[in-house]
């Protein structure tokens, strides 16, 4: 017996894994490979750490690398002190609150931080409208916007739903009679929290937090547009703009990075090693609901108004900027006007255009491989098939920043065929970063959608001699498509607001997209208006995007039950 | 329609270290109506999969017709399956279904509605060839898995637990169109060999 026998392949598969191992080295690998060896070697090619030695040596460096381990630490303690009593809250009371909790939790993602930057200073700085407000009643002044406060104030607000999703799941996991036990042996209140309830959530809090401390240790655009340069990312960037591509220590803070990405998920793993403490049982319900007293009801109400006006904040004031004719020293804008928008449509269609041409590429690449990965995955007995799988969903470790520099670095001086222009200088490469970024998105989704197809499906096909290409076109890809889509969507969206990797791979401004636009637009004051408009723009084609892919799965969902179950029981009863 | 028989030679098939099929012979004649009886885990499934295709030996041969089939792909066999989970694709109506391995074949147009029609007539759906899968009950989509796979003719017909879903009132009417079916190019011999399996 042959390998291909062995395996149960034909040459198909073989040739699609080898097409996606391709794409996958080529753009994923062997680029980050490349910034790994950079920070590792001389010029001469000899094995040094002496650029690290140089990193450390540098008190610039060491600042930006404590500044960075600061704001990274202290966003995720201030967004778990916004996200742990919004999640107790959903689980433990019957409120109608909860529903505002579930909105509150989606609301800040669809707009990415650097966007909402701008207007939180306008709200939130030294002469914004609530220290305006502020110091004429009382005559104080809060630094929420002063330095590093500001990175880590408008970096919880975003970040902390991941904590309160990941948190709010573990919750509804714990089963009612673990607190029951604990009331039964006298625990209650604050204590019963900390002794049980938290703990037995444990896995939920890490994972969330982890993933928190993470964003905001490799966010570019934010400290960027908040003009606080004295931290990793925004430091490797400027190196690399600044000195250039030679310059090792881009490579060294790059390195730097993705040790402490990886460090931080190989902590949550080892916290969480043996806890999986989903202690549901079969018939036993969770953690009892019961109605809020009268005081509660008003502490938590005022907390969660509280959490919604920060949350909201950035949303309300870069729609007031955007219809802003002048805002500076004064709680609310002068006047308001339609120009900002004239001036998006008229001077940046281009970078509408721009957005939907990368962001189309890069979601439908990410579709085609995705659907690839995940039929290989789930359908084929490939060897060594789950690489595939992992180096793929890698991507999501690894900070834009740093792909965009190791793209640079490995296709420094290459053409592309027949046009004579340089690869690095050329919006494919922003597209190609673009999809090898969101690729981990498109493929959950495909994989989601394909193990929802029962395999009988397509061996019913094969047995009545559609082969294995025929039944992926008549049967998986029509069962697939909902998922399929959902996928395009959450890519396409992902990536239209996708800054850090842009900034470094826009070479002009002819091919900038919208999320370029909008930074090159807040660098200056007149330019607020019609980055914040831009930034309307944007975030409104997120949500659309994020509502139509949840209307996607729901739909494919559906349609993709059992085909029996439905039917089954009033036939039972008449028979 | 030619008959053609059915061997399994010193047939062995593991799944991980689980030993599901040790060293199986069964000789299934032309023609013959063969049924398998065994309790659940005992590998009758597996046994159907490995003659549709879907499941390979690790040992021993598979003959069709006398030749072996052991490295050709499902799709080359000509061999129907009715699934135990009907299988029914729910993208596409009962008429599309049933036509399916028709169109996979490349029949003209009007071959292809003559005997899709005739496939329906046979099991009596006729009425809801517009409907999609999970617009019927489960004994209707059972007789949808019927026809589409008696529509194309398999040389082999294997129907996993056909009795699942019958119910009493669908089931005599079924019963009588399934043997009507097996007549209909397999005529079975008037004694039926059951073979029971000892685990």
């Amino acid at each position: 017996m042959n390998l291909s026998q062995r395996y149960g392949l034909s040459k198909g598969p073989v040739a699609a894994a080898l097409l996606v191992l391709v794409f996958l080295a080529l753009f994923l690998i062997v680029p980050v490979a490349t910034v790994f060896y950079t920070a590792f070697v001389n010029s001469d090619g000899s094995l040094t750490f002496g650029h690290f030695m140089a990193f450390f040596n540098q008190p610039l460096m060491q600042e930006a690398f404590f500044n960075s381990l600061y704001v990274a630490g202290w966003s995720s303690l201030i967004a778990s002190l916004i996200a742990v009593p919004l999640a107790y809250f959903t689980v433990r009371f019957e409120f109608r609150g909860a529903l505002i909790i579930q909105t509150l939790g989606i609301l800040p993602l669809i707009m990415p931080p650097f966007v909402g930057a701008v207007a939180m200073q306008l709200i939130f700085g030294r002469s914004g409208s609530v220290n305006l407000l502020l110091g004429e009643w009382f005559g104080i002044n809060l630094p929420l916007m002063e330095g590093l406060n500001s990175v880590i104030f408008v970096e919880s607000l975003h970040y902390f739903p991941f904590i309160l999703m990941n948190l709010v799941v573990s919750l509804r996991a714990i089963d009612g009679s673990m607190e029951e036990a604990a009331f039964n042996l006298g625990s209650r209140g604050f204590r019963l929290f900390r002794r049980i309830i938290f703990p037995l959530a444990l896995p939920g809090y890490v994972a969330g937090t982890s993933l928190v401390f993470i964003k905001v240790f490799d966010d570019l655009g934010t400290p960027l547009v908040l003009g606080a340069t004295n931290m990793l990312a925004p430091q490797a960037y400027l190196r690399i703009t600044q000195v250039g591509l030679e310059d090792p220590l881009g490579y060294v803070i790059s390195v730097i990075i993705i040790a402490f990405s990886i460090a931080a998920l190989w902590l949550s793993a080892r916290v969480l090693k043996g806890k999986d403490y989903s202690t549901l049982q079969k018939g036993g319900g969770s953690i009892q609901k019961r109605k809020l007293g009268k005081g509660e009801s008003v502490l938590a109400y005022s907390w969660i108004f509280l959490v919604l006006l920060l949350v909201l904040s950035p949303h309300i004031g870069v729609l007031l900027l955007s219809f802003a004719s002048v805002w500076s020293f004064a709680p609310l804008p002068d006047g308001y006007t339609l120009a900002h928008y004239n001036a998006v449509f008229e001077d940046s269609s281009g970078m509408i255009a721009n957005t939907l041409l990368y962001c189309g590429l890069a979601a439908g690449i990410d579709v085609i491989l995705g659907t690839a990965i995940a039929y290989l995955l789930l359908r084929t007995r490939l060897p060594a098939r789950h690489w595939l799988d992992w180096f793929a969903s890698a991507a999501l470790a690894i900070p834009g920043i740093v792909l965009a520099i190791g793209l640079l670095r490995t296709f420094r001086g290459v053409e592309i065929p027949f046009t004579g222009e340089m690869l690095t200088s050329s919006w494919i490469l922003i597209m190609i970063a673009y999809s090898v970024r969101r690729l981990p998105y498109a493929l959950r989704s495909c994989v989601a959608a394909l193990q929802q197809i029962n395999v009988s499906l397509e061996e019913a096909a094969q047995s009545m001699g559609a082969n294995r290409w025929r039944t992926i076109k008549r049967v998986v890809v029509p069962l697939m498509v909902g998922g399929m889509l959902a996928g395009f969507v959450t890519s396409f969206i992902t990536a239209a607001v996708e800054l850090s990797a842009t900034i470094m791979l826009v070479t002009r401004e002819s091919q900038a997209p919208m999320s370029y636009g909008i930074y090159l637009y807040m660098q200056s004051p007149s330019g607020r208006g019609p980055g914040a408009a831009l930034g309307v723009l944007a975030v409104l084609a997120v949500a659309i995007g994020t509502y139509a892919s949840h209307l996607l799965i729901e739909r494919t969902t559906a349609r993709q039950r059992p085909a029996h179950a439905e039917s089954e029981l009033p036939e039972l009863k008449t028979s | 329609m030619k008959k053609v028989s059915v061997e399994c030679r010193n047939i062995s098939l593991s799944y991980g270290k689980t030993e599901v099929l040790k060293d199986l012979n069964i000789v299934i004649e032309p023609g013959e109506f063969f049924a398998l009886l065994g309790p659940s885990g005992s590998g009758k499934s597996t046994l159907l999969r490995l003659i549709a295709g879907f499941n390979r030996q690790s040992q021993g041969t598979l003959l069709v017709d006398g030749k072996d089939v052991s490295s050709s792909p499902p799709w080359k066999r000509n061999i129907g399956m009715v699934f135990q989970s009907y299988a029914l694709w729910p993208h596409m109506t009962v008429w599309d279904n049933v036509a399916f391995g028709l169109v996979e074949r490349k029949l003209p147009r009007n071959e292809i509605r003559e005997r899709t029609e005739a496939a329906l007539a046979l099991v009596g759906l006729s009425q809801y060839a517009k409907r999609r899968p999970n617009e019927l009950s489960g004994g209707q989509q059972q007789r949808v898995a019927l026809a589409r796979t008696i529509v194309i003719e398999p040389q082999v017909l294997l129907l996993d637990e056909p009795l699942s879903n019958w119910t009493r009132n669908c089931g005599c009417r079924c019963g009588a169109n399934c043997c009507r079916c097996n007549g209909a190019w397999a005529s079975p011999r008037s004694s039926s060999r059951t073979i029971r399996k000892r685990r």
